[in-house]
């Protein structure tokens, strides 16, 4: 290929890169069960008055990135395993280091972000560029209408990226 | 003479060093059973006082922990009330929902959170009027949050156990 041709590739790249993140295309939220090497976990959220827990991981480039920037940049996929807190035997749940140990696994969630996604949502309930999935424990797709589901809650904290810990966490880290 | 001299005071400067270590040793071997099982003052029994009273010795103050208390934090009027709190490792905050709407209160510690969510519902934590209480014993400075409402915030201080 001869250097003259290189912009004409180049645009028609762009065109075919835009088409396949157009409207019509739903995004295809990654499914990261089974691939826990490529996440780190970041938080640990304890709901104590019902006997819950939920580890927020993220990717782990997505995570350097976000330590050097304090911003969550695009591709970061946030996932949530929520698990039943492990009990004590004595009616109550096992404390470990002050905090709930994992139990019986619940669900992940998973809240990703790719540049151009978003734009199949109404601008009243879009939560940016932002979208959600929801698997089994095991990794089976969950049905979920993400509208209702997720972005209701979510849209209430876009000044923190539509995330509710993770980029104060990154903010806290840039700040340390 | 002046040999003898010399002789007298290095018996009597002898005589006065082993008289000294003499009352060290017995002061140690009274006191060593006392806090042979616990290094802590609290564990000292009440025959081990006796013995080292004799030696002029005061009780010294046992250590009791202190009992958990409660320490509430109040929204109301677009604010947390009071903004910050200390506690210790075992205290419950409270957070009082003194407003009209349902709220979501969560609290972040760097790498640890919580919220208040006590039913199946993911959208909310406290019913208006509703007040909720959790035990914090994971020391640190937490920020204490309200979804709705960015500015509603307050910092709550854990102390390291002393």
């Amino acid at each position: 290929m001869t250097p003259r041709f290189l912009p004409a590739f180049a645009a028609a790249a762009t065109l075919l890169t835009g088409a396949a993140q157009g409207e019509d295309t739903p995004p295809q939220i990654v499914n990261p069960v089974g691939y826990w090497a490529q996440y780190e976990k970041i938080i640990q959220v304890d709901v104590p008055l019902r006997g819950t827990l939920r580890e927020v991981y993220i990717d782990s480039i997505s995570g350097r990135l976000a330590r050097l920037t304090g911003k969550l940049p695009y591709g970061s996929k946030i996932v949530m395993r929520d698990f039943k807190a492990a009990p004590d035997g004595k009616g109550g749940w096992l404390i470990r280091n002050g905090q709930f140990v994992p139990g019986e696994p619940t669900g992940v969630l998973v809240q990703e972000k790719e540049r151009g996604w978003g734009a199949g949502h109404p601008d009243s309930i879009r939560n940016g560029e932002w979208d959600y999935a929801v698997y089994t424990p095991q990794g089976q797709p969950i049905a979920i209408n993400a509208e209702k589901s997720c972005m209701g809650c979510h849209q209430q904290v876009e000044s923190t990226d539509y995330t509710f810990l993770v980029q104060n966490f990154f903010a806290n880290w840039m700040n340390r | 003479m002046t040999g003898e001299l010399h002789g007298r005071s290095w018996a009597a400067a002898l005589y006065r060093a082993a008289t000294a270590a003499a009352l060290l040793l017995a002061g140690a071997m009274i006191a060593a059973p006392a806090f042979a099982a616990d290094s802590s003052a609290s564990a000292m029994s009440d025959d081990a006082f006796r013995r080292l009273s004799r030696l002029g010795a005061e009780r010294p103050e046992a250590a009791v922990p202190a009992p958990p208390v409660n320490v509430t934090l109040t929204l109301a009027n677009g604010a947390i009330t009071p903004s910050s709190a200390t506690m210790l490792p075992g205290d419950k905050l409270v957070v009082v929902n003194d407003t009209k709407t349902r709220q979501f209160v969560w609290g972040q510690r760097v790498n640890y959170a919580f919220d208040y969510r006590a039913t199946p519902d993911d959208t909310f934590t406290h019913e208006p009027g509703q007040s909720l209480a959790i035990a914090l014993t994971l020391p640190g400075i937490y920020q204490i949050g309200v979804v709705a409402d960015p500015h509603m915030r307050a910092t709550v201080t854990v102390e390291s156990p002393r």
